[in-house]
């Protein structure tokens, strides 16, 4: 783990649709082939991107090469890029998680548990401005919670959260399962 | 929610959630890239789930990846197009042109690979892997369907009756993503097989791009591709029962 710390404060504000217009328009720029868009949406985005590929990796010369390949890659698919299907901030962390996920992957890094940070049951998510995802991941039991957190915000996979929690394998398919399905409909009340 | 009956598995949202792997994954990005109502599921759970990422502690990045990003973009001979508003209305180089080649191709190879692949799967030869195609297409469709073979070779075969042009040959690229072509050999009229030592293992597996240009007889002098790409298709996993 390398912070420490379990705590999540999701900070973004009431001027978030603000910025992901912003965002979005800096998309169509770099579209349109303008490097200084790209540059504004590194200045914009790239430590929240850093953060995240750090949590998932662990590892910082891995995450900084991860965060350089998503943003060439936001570049060459800028044009993309659909307002109408997300946010420009979903679609640009997107990149980056699955380049991340590539390299957990080819890594299989996340394979002994005597390396396994224990820090997601610290992680009640306290979501100022995400009410709603904040209510409804507070809703699941603390097991469910903490299986989603595992691997959203880890990278750990089913059989690695099974290993950590010292729990069967099929508990833990099974829980992440209900939780994905009590999330979407409490989401969509 | 009910504790008896348990919901069917959200693909997507176990696949945004990071917990497709292997084999899973491949065959659900597959599918994602020809089914929009599957990618706008993907979509729906990448919001949802956003805020998460948004709640982790930012961390500013060395001043290396930006450097590293420029000089990846910048044209060789001009100053950073990044650093330099007046490069806007530049020409783009031979490097950025077939990147934007490749971004084009790659979404072109959704729709072309959809229809084509199945060509692909109908023939398969005696000594092809289990699963990993590429169709490499132009926008009229088809061209080289291409099969990875058990002992890491390629076979080649046109799916048409088409030559390169006159005095050319078609060079055949493998492409990972930001990375530079490779090229792997060259590709004819008649069905081929490309040897395993000509292509790197890190380049026989899926979504590297498959691209092919007209090159001079003995391929690009530069070693790298000179022109745009006539045809490509990325490397896919398909289920053949194989």
């Amino acid at each position: 783990m390398f912070d420490g710390t379990g705590f999540i404060h999701l900070s973004d504000s009431t001027a978030g649709m603000t910025a992901e217009d912003g965002l979005a328009a800096l998309l169509r720029r770099c579209a349109e082939r303008d490097p200084l868009a790209l540059r504004a949406l590194y200045d914009a985005m790239a430590p929240t991107m850093l953060g995240v590929a750090l949590r998932l990796l662990r590892n910082r010369p891995h995450a900084e090469e991860t965060l350089q390949d998503a943003f060439l890659q936001i570049w060459r698919n800028a044009d993309r890029f659909d307002t109408q299907r997300g946010s420009p901030k979903a679609w640009m962390i997107g990149i980056l998680r699955y380049r991340a996920l590539d390299r957990l992957e080819n890594e299989k890094r996340h394979t002994g548990t005597d390396e396994l940070p224990d820090v997601a049951a610290e992680l009640p998510v306290d979501i100022e401005d995400s009410r709603a995802l904040s209510s409804c991941i507070n809703e699941l039991p603390e097991n469910w919670r903490r299986s989603v957190m595992l691997s959203y915000v880890e990278g750990y996979s089913h059989s690695e959260i099974a290993d950590l929690t010292k729990t069967p394998l099929g508990t833990i398919k099974s829980w992440i399962v209900r939780s994905l399905d009590a999330l979407k409909k409490c989401l969509e009340r | 929610m009910s504790d008896l009956i348990a919901p069917i598995p959200d693909r997507a949202g176990l696949y945004v959630l990071g917990l497709l792997r292997g084999q899973e994954r491949r065959e659900f990005e597959a599918d994602l890239a020809v089914d929009p109502v599957l990618a706008m599921e993907v979509s729906a759970w990448e919001v949802r789930l956003l805020p998460l990422s948004l709640a982790v502690p930012p961390v500013e990045p060395s001043e290396s990846v930006w450097l590293e990003i420029q000089r990846i973009l910048a044209p060789r001979d001009s100053a950073s197009p990044v650093q330099s508003p007046t490069s806007l209305r530049r020409r783009p180089t031979w490097r950025e042109s077939f990147w934007d080649n490749v971004a084009v191709w790659r979404g072109i190879g959704g729709i072309a690979v959809a229809a084509a692949i199945a060509i692909a799967v109908l023939r398969p030869q005696p000594t092809q892997a289990p699963g990993l195609v590429a169709v490499l297409a132009s926008k009229a469709g088809p061209v080289f369907t291409v099969a990875l073979r058990s002992d890491g070779g390629m076979n080649i075969a046109p799916v048409g009756d088409i030559k390169p042009p006159a005095g050319k040959v078609w060079q055949l690229w493998a492409v990972a993503g930001g990375e530079k072509p490779v090229a792997i050999g060259f590709v004819s009229a008649r069905p081929s097989v490309l040897p395993a030592h000509q292509i790197p293992a890190d380049l026989r597996k899926p979504n590297i791009l498959m691209a092919v240009t007209v090159e001079p007889p003995g391929g690009s002098p530069t070693g790298q591709p000179d022109t745009p790409i006539v045809f490509a298709g990325p490397i896919l996993p398909v289920n053949n029962g194989a």
